[in-house]
């Protein structure tokens, strides 16, 4: 980027709180210092491809050390990383790159002591490596699976369409009932047009009646209405007569085997329409999920507050709070609507079913509230912010004096001395260890969306410039998170891009 | 080999094909105690699974149509059978079918032709046994042998059925072999090879690294006639652990390595070594919150519990193992469980008869010591000095039989079983130069631990195996199964029951794997056993003659 440009920040500035450390290993230590990577805070709350590219590229970047030494500790930065991917890889790959690349890399004035130390040093690490086995670091996987469902299928199509069939007559039948009956219900009695089913009901007679069941014939054109369509206009006609008190002769007798067709059927209309239950427990699922992922970003957002950074500001981060707040009490209402009262009449183990949906959700909020940190008032807050001021102020001198420090004996022993770099504790330069153990799978990552990239089908492709290009990668993220409901990261990106909006037009690149 | 992250995984993937919404789960008497070692109940409800449900229950179930079903069963003839039952009457909405080992064919289209369109998947989903830890599979079968100390036809075909599902859950195409001694194991060993060849496409893309090694109990009956030091072999010896639950007080309390990271840590570490672990624990606690009290016994550590709920919020499940320490210890004291152990040690390992005979007797005598313990000095006496000409197996037996009056059934029982002309084995260590070097050593250096001198025979066939040099002529492959080239895995099926002691030695092997290499081992067993479980099994070999 061309320097001059007020708009644009420059210098060795933290990507976490933008202040301006001044140099690299201020910078460098500010940033282990003041944003470690801590394995027990949730992977969520940190917008993953964000800042650890941003933190990698910090430590890499790093002038004021030989290339050697630089890339011994990139290459085992990325083998720790890598490591969790395959170790036996790793033992392949390290060996090669010290010894081809560490030679023709070396810029010191004298390489060749500093090139053996250093080798040496690799093959004691390297002869370590060998005595140990090479064990790929196990992953458990699923074993064997064999699905069966397709030969299932076809095994049961042959019988359901039997019974489809069946159950389709019997409707039928029941419609040309139902339908030709006569309108007066005193003629109806015991006059069915049709004769076949005249026959099959006379056949049970009143002796009978422990094998044969009586319904009423309401019930029974409900059910042929949802069944074939065609019957609405009898029902409509039937209601009239309907009305007044149940009349015996609206009575029709069938045979156990169709009723339990009949009832059958009537089941899976009613599976077709779920219970209030369904719904309201569909809302709870989502809500447990909403505040599930609400409630790292606001941890994350109330101890960057707590700490006195200025990353967030008080008052969105109360408004999370607010937000999370108002959705324990839907949760806790609508859970323990769910979980309903003991006089309601219910099964025992349907009762144990909406009990135990409440106990899900108390817990999650449970779980929700140990993690949720206080927020300090304005007042206090302003106080914070003042002592981390100051805080960081005292150590961006302090890293200063020792970076300063430390230049001037590397400039006095640079040709005898190679430890020299150590200036900078080693031990703090070295990835650390969360890098590897960092869990991924509750993380949130927006993804490269094609539509952002120039369709590969124009014949023109138009080259955009790089500002812009970025601009519209960030939209993306952003609508994205917006749809995710990654409150922190929308208000990250939006701060981004708000920074590369001003860089454009600084660029007099075209702003819509 | 991880058997339980396996399981886990399998039972997840039955959780994501059913989908969301609310769930039911449908099990019978063995899968039920596969998901209740792999996941903790409330962990299935947080998966939406909020019900659970015997597929074999005598109560007839609720109807709730607006539930999901998952039914994880065995493909057994009665599952199949109650299954169709099921479908003709629905009570779910959905169901999802899952069985645990290879279904047939006519099975499934006997289950379709019941169903009218409320299945929506069916799978095999190879778990078929219960994952009690990381390296250990046990079937859950009391007493598989019958009257004639052979395998019954229905363990013996349940057995390859878990042999064969263990296997396609570790993606493993291994080499069987088998304890050449015993006719069980060589035809177990057989018919698993056999069924290995038919199912040729379940194993395609099995890795060929493993050896499964089947072996009896039998070759070794001294390891389940010991007392144990180490925790978790001696929670299940005195208190019993079934399915990773024991019992104290009434209280159900679950001890899973999986949950609980105390007893993770502790698992294999000695009785005096826990104690101090808690109490470190409780001293970490005391100076955070400067508390001042003096923690020295067990019973400290129980009032200390009792007094600072804080205590059982911070450690989380320790207050728990308070109290399974607390049992341990009462018991330890009231049955003189450290005279006993001292004895049954010097009988399997020193060996001097006279010297053993004489503190047997005088054990025998005292009231303090449980029937229990007589009857194990007795049969591990009768076990050691089995063929010493002046042993005097009866004269003890007559004395046992005040307190246990099927005392000589149960010897002849275990002679039978596992005496020398049956196992054919050196159990007690043999008369080769290097066995009596390597005692000599031993005597040298004397001994760290008293109570724990004896190590399991299966110790010695892991470390042989370990090494590569197997015993062709102990286990040699079978016939029909095919070589694998390189073993980097070992299945150790042991027929009629491991013990705790030898699932430690298994455990130490794939620790010492991490350091410095070796074959990663597996052990899967009929069911874990403890004196009073061995015992009960002579019990009923015996017949009561």
């Amino acid at each position: 980027m061309d320097g001059g440009s007020t708009g644009i920040r420059q210098g060795f500035i933290c990507p976490f709180c933008l202040v301006d450390l001044g140099s690299y290993n201020a910078l460098a230590a500010h940033v282990e210092n003041d944003h470690p990577e801590d394995a027990n805070t949730p992977a969520v709350e940190q917008l993953k491809g964000f800042f650890d590219k941003a933190k990698r590229s910090i430590k890499r970047f790093d002038p004021g050390l030989d290339i050697e030494n630089l890339r011994g500790r990139v290459s085992s930065g990325l083998t720790a990383v890598a490591s969790s991917s395959s170790m036996t890889q790793i033992d392949e790959t390290s060996p090669k790159q010290t010894h081809q690349n560490t030679p023709t890399t070396t810029r010191s004035n004298d390489p060749t002591p500093r090139f053996e130390a250093k080798s040496k040093s690799r093959e004691r690490e390297l002869r370590q490596r060998a005595r140990r086995p090479e064990l790929p670091p196990y992953r458990p996987e699923i074993g064997v699976t064999q699905k069966h469902t397709e030969y299932y299928v076809r095994c049961r199509e042959a019988s359901v369409n039997d019974l489809a069939v069946r159950t389709n007559t019997l409707i039928i039948r029941m419609d040309k009932l139902i339908n030709e009956a006569p309108a007066d219900p005193a003629k109806r009695k015991g006059k069915l047009t049709n004769p076949a089913l005249a026959a099959a009901m006379q056949d049970e007679d009143e002796e009978s009646a422990k094998k044969a069941e009586v319904r009423s014939l309401e019930k029974l054109a409900d059910l042929a209405q949802r069944t074939s369509g065609h019957l609405r206009g009898l029902i409509g006609s039937s209601k009239g007569s309907r009305d007044g008190t149940e009349d015996a002769a609206e009575q029709l007798r069938v045979c156990v085997p169709c009723l339990s067709l009949l009832e059958k059927r009537e089941l899976q209309m009613e599976a077709r329409n779920p219970p209030a239950l369904v719904s309201i427990y569909e809302r709870l699922i989502i809500l447990l999920n909403e505040i599930s992922n609400l409630s790292p970003a606001y941890a994350k957002m109330a101890s960057s507050i707590n700490n006195g950074e200025a990353l967030y500001s008080l008052s969105s981060a109360e408004e999370i709070r607010s937000k999370i707040a108002r959705k324990q009490q839907e949760i806790d209402l609508i859970s323990k609507s769910i979980e309903g009262d003991e006089t309601e009449n219910m099964g025992f183990r349907e009762r144990q079913l909406r009990k135990n949906i409440r106990f899900v959700a108390i817990q999650t909020l449970q779980n929700v509230i140990s993690n949720m940190q206080g927020l300090p008032t304005a007042e206090k807050y302003a106080e914070l912010a003042e002592l981390h001021r100051r805080k960081v102020a005292r150590q961006v001198e302090e890293q200063r004096a020792i970076a300063q420090r430390a230049a001037t004996t590397a400039a006095r022993a640079i040709r005898s001395d190679t430890s020299s770099p150590e200036a900078i504790p080693a031990a703090k330069m070295t990835p650390s260890s969360s890098f590897i153990g960092r869990s991924v799978d509750d993380g949130w990552t927006p993804e490269l969306s094609h539509s952002l990239h120039n369709n590969p089908f124009a014949e023109q492709v138009e080259q955009k410039h790089p500002l812009e290009e970025q601009r519209d990668i960030i939209k993306g993220y952003l609508s994205q998170a917006a749809a995710a409901g990654r409150l922190e990261e929308v208000e990250m990106l939006e701060r981004n891009l708000r920074d590369l909006e001003i860089a454009m037009r600084e660029h007099q690149i075209h702003t819509p | 080999m991880d058997i339980l992250a396996t399981v886990r995984l399998y039972i997840g993937e039955m959780v994501a094909q059913a989908g969301p919404q609310m769930k039911v789960l449908l099990m019978d008497k063995e899968t039920t105690g596969i998901v209740s070692c792999a996941f903790a109940q409330s962990e299935m409800m947080h998966k939406e699974v909020y019900l659970f449900e015997k597929l074999d229950s005598p109560v007839p179930r609720e109807q709730i149509k607006h539930l999901k079903c998952i039914v994880f069963v065995r493909p057994t003839q009665e599952n199949i059978t109650l299954l169709c039952q099921e479908l003709r009457t629905p009570k779910y909405a959905q169901y999802f079918i899952f069985f645990s080992n290879i279904a047939n064919k006519s099975d499934i289209k006997q289950l379709a032709e019941a169903d009218e369109e409320e299945v929506r998947e069916v799978h095999e989903y190879f778990c078929d046994g219960i994952p009690l830890s990381k390296h250990l599979l046990s079937i859950g079968m009391r007493n598989p042998y019958d009257a004639s100390f052979r395998l019954s036809t229905t363990s013996l075909l349940h057995i390859k059925q878990t042999i064969i599902a263990l296997t396609l859950a570790l993606k493993k195409k291994p080499t069987v072999c088998y304890q050449r001694t015993n006719e069980d194991c060589e035809r177990l060993a057989g018919e698993v090879a056999q069924t290995m060849r038919r199912e040729d496409g379940l194993y395609r893309n099995c890795k060929e690294d493993t050896m499964l090694l089947i072996v009896d109990r039998s070759e070794d009956c001294a390891t389940p006639l010991l007392n144990q030091w180490t925790y978790e072999a001696m929670v299940h010896e005195l208190l019993g652990i079934q399915n990773n639950r024991v019992t104290i007080d009434g209280q159900n309390l679950v001890l899973s390595e999986l949950q609980d990271d105390f007893y993770e840590k502790n698992v294999s570490a000695n009785f005096g070594e826990i104690g101090q672990n808690i109490k470190t624990l409780m001293e970490q606690f005391q100076s955070k919150t400067q508390i001042h009290k003096n923690v020295e016994s067990i019973a400290d550590m129980k009032s200390f519990v009792d007094e600072y709920p804080q205590f059982k919020k911070m450690s989380g499940t320790v207050s728990k193992h308070v109290s399974v320490v607390g049992e341990l210890s009462r018991l330890v004291g009231t049955e003189s469980l450290l005279e006993v152990s001292e004895l049954e040690q010097s009988i399997v390992v020193d060996g001097d008869h006279s010297q053993c005979l004489d503190r047997i007797r005088v054990l025998l005598n005292n009231r303090k010591i449980s029937n229990l313990n007589a009857t194990r000095l007795v049969l591990l006496y009768a076990l050691r000095f089995e063929s010493n000409q002046s042993n005097d197996i009866n004269g003890l037996i007559n004395i046992l039989k005040q307190r246990e009056p099927a005392a000589s059934s149960l010897v002849r029982s275990l002679l039978r079983f596992g005496g020398a002309t049956r196992r054919k084995n050196e159990l007690f260590g043999g008369q080769s130069a290097v066995e009596m070097t390597k005692r000599f050593i031993k005597g040298l250096k004397g001994v760290e631990n008293v109570y724990t001198q004896h190590t399991p025979f299966l110790l010695q066939t892991i470390d042989a195996i370990s090494r590569g040099k197997v015993n062709e002529q102990l286990y040699p492959k079978h016939a029909s199964s095919e070589f694998v080239p390189r073993v980097d895995n070992i299945i150790i099926f042991m027929v009629g029951g491991a013990t705790y002691q030898e699932l430690f030695h298994v455990r130490a092997a794939n620790e010492r794997r991490l350091q410095s290499g070796g074959p990663a081992i597996l052990l899967a067993t009929t069911h874990m056993l403890n004196t009073k479980g061995f015992i009960e099994q002579l019990r009923a070999m015996g017949g009561g003659q």
